[in-house]
């Protein structure tokens, strides 16, 4: 029975429980603090104004034509870990400015210490992006390139124990060797919640540099989310590069990217449900592309979220499932042993 | 009374705080967002179906204020007139993603355009928190009788204030609203009447 007393105490209640993301208003003090310097300019800021207005006009256009604001979602979660591959209606970025932004990107890791990580503000994306973030995650990983000393990371490593054991032992087997590994994604890494702090500031700064980018190295203590993330890279027969990323996370994380998905599809990896992913362009490749299949495995205590990927133009779809149903049947081998806990 | 002198508080602070932010700015800013974002992210979160989309609605009903404010007159009732500005970007946000939609057809049948493949985490807590379908079913009504519902039934706004809202007029208000009655009734499966289905314009 329809009750109206009741719908207003159901949305009443709702509502207390809604609450917007962290860093909710440094992004919403930002769009305030543009407002006002367009205000503060006048209609007739001089030379500088104008040429900024007419800028200003066609980023506005490209806004609407592009339909920033509509998007696709694709999601892969489990009952901890969601992953929303976000595309605006018309695409993310064209290629020439997804290679543009890649050689900055490449600038900023190339001036970075091993293992250490960066947050790249970029105005190519802030124009693009209006309102949203414009920040870059950039790291320059701490490489373990000796496939027993990484093994024993992984095994000592605890949980990493079981990845050791199902990839790498399997890899010579199957034409793929170790090139290196590391304690990071494959690309870039993540933005916490405590990165949305730097924007700002970033944003001030580049402004002031007349529209160039602007990046602060992370300082050690903050930054990105806390899960465990062990990735090693192999090379095919051929010599291109393939990796298993393995992330294990052990709290509710909600991932959001921004993407520009060409393809998705669902595949079956021995009973596991996974999916293959294929984004061009790809601003953290050379290549502009990458692919990568990629699978969640839930335990009592953490998500394990699998993926196998490759940004090299030459590793066709059908390798990458391959090695993708190796580590799947090796790791639910593994987990039929009783070594890992995991769920079936 | 109690509730509407702590209102007329709230009121009067709000308003110093929208006068500064006008003049100057930065300060001002989290006393303007602490006593207006609530009632902004919430309102759009019932009216916006996708859940997804709800931070970016916001950010379009910011950029719309910002804008707006040096305009606004300090007399009229800045409540009625932000749900005005809300509910017209919520409108505006919807309709360009039809349009987008109808563009983007190729594209959409690689894509869930609204559902993605697995619930969303919003999504997932608002159904779990409404087992008995009822917010569920408010989300399921089109957006001209959600626009009335939730006025009315959150904002707890009065006929009038919301026909001055949406402008336009007070029978229009009664007939949308008599009109997601119906349609709540009917999705409940209830043919009885309810004490709401004689309105009376307070």
């Amino acid at each position: 029975m329809f009750d109206s007393n009741r719908l207003q105490e159901k949305l009443q209640t709702k509502a207390s429980g809604i609450h917007p993301p962290q860093g909710h208003e440094v992004r919403i003090r930002l769009l305030y603090e543009r407002q006002l310097r367009r205000r503060n300019r006048g209609p007739f800021g001089g030379r500088r104004r104008s040429v900024f207005a007419k800028l200003s006009a066609v980023v506005l256009v490209l806004a609407v034509l592009s339909g920033f604001t509509g998007y696709y979602y694709f999601n892969i979660s489990d009952q901890r870990v969601s992953f929303t591959y976000r595309q605006p209606v018309s695409g993310w970025m064209d290629a020439a400015a997804s290679a543009r932004i890649y050689e900055l990107l490449a600038e900023v890791e190339a001036r970075l210490e091993a293992g250490e990580s960066a947050i790249v503000y970029v105005p190519e994306l802030a124009e693009r992006y209006i309102g949203k973030l414009a920040l870059v995650s950039v790291m320059r990983p701490q490489t373990v390139t000796d496939a027993k000393q990484w093994e024993e990371e992984l095994a000592g490593a605890g949980e990493g124990g079981l990845l050791a054991e199902a990839v790498l032992s399997d890899a010579g087997a199957n034409g793929w060797s170790f090139d290196r590994g590391q304690r990071q994604p494959p690309f870039g890494g993540r933005l916490g919640e405590r990165d949305l702090d730097w924007l700002p500031e970033l944003e001030r700064e580049s402004e002031a540099s007349g529209g160039g980018a602007a990046w602060r190295i992370r300082p050690p203590d903050s930054g990105e989310p806390e899960s465990k993330v062990y990735t090693s890279f192999y090379r095919n027969a051929a010599g291109e590069e393939i990796y298993v990323s393995v992330e294990i996370v052990g709290r509710k994380t909600d991932n959001r990217i921004m993407s520009s998905l060409a393809e998705t599809e669902e595949v079956g990896l021995h009973g596991e449900k996974a999916y293959y992913l294929r984004t061009e362009p790809f601003m953290f490749a050379e290549s502009n592309r990458h692919h990568q299949v990629q699978w969640l495995q839930s335990t009592d205590d953490a998500t394990w979220v699998i993926s196998v990927g490759s940004s090299s133009p030459e590793v066709e779809k059908a390798e990458l499932l391959q090695m993708a149903g190796e580590v799947a049947q090796a790791r639910r081998t593994e987990a039929g042993n009783g070594s890992s806990g995991l769920s079936e | 009374m109690e509730t509407l002198e702590v209102a007329e508080v709230e009121d009067k602070e709000l308003n110093h705080w929208l006068q500064r932010l006008r003049e100057d700015g930065s300060e001002a800013f989290h006393e303007v967002y602490i006593r207006i974002n609530p009632h902004i992210y919430r309102t759009v979160y019932f009216l916006t179906r996708n859940k997804n989309e709800v931070d970016d609605i916001v950010s379009e009903v910011y950029m719309a204020l910002f804008q707006a404010l040096p305009g606004y007159d300090g007399g009229k009732p800045f409540r009625a007139w932000l749900n005005g500005l809300i509910v017209r970007q919520t409108s505006n946000w919807k309709r360009r993603m039809w349009r987008k939609m109808r563009l983007g057809l190729r594209l959409a049948s690689r894509w869930t355009m609204e559902t993605p493949v697995g619930e969303q985490p919003d999504e997932r807590a608002f159904r779990a928190e409404d087992r008995d379908e009822m917010l569920a079913m408010v989300d399921k009504l089109s957006m001209k009788l959600k626009e009335v519902v939730v006025l009315r039934y959150y904002q707890e706004c009065s006929l009038e204030e919301i026909a001055s809202i949406l402008d336009i007029p007070v029978g229009t208000v009664k007939s949308r609203h008599h009109a997601a009655i119906r349609r709540l009734r009917g999705m409940t499966g209830d043919g009885s009447r309810d004490k709401e289905a004689s309105v009376h314009v307070r």
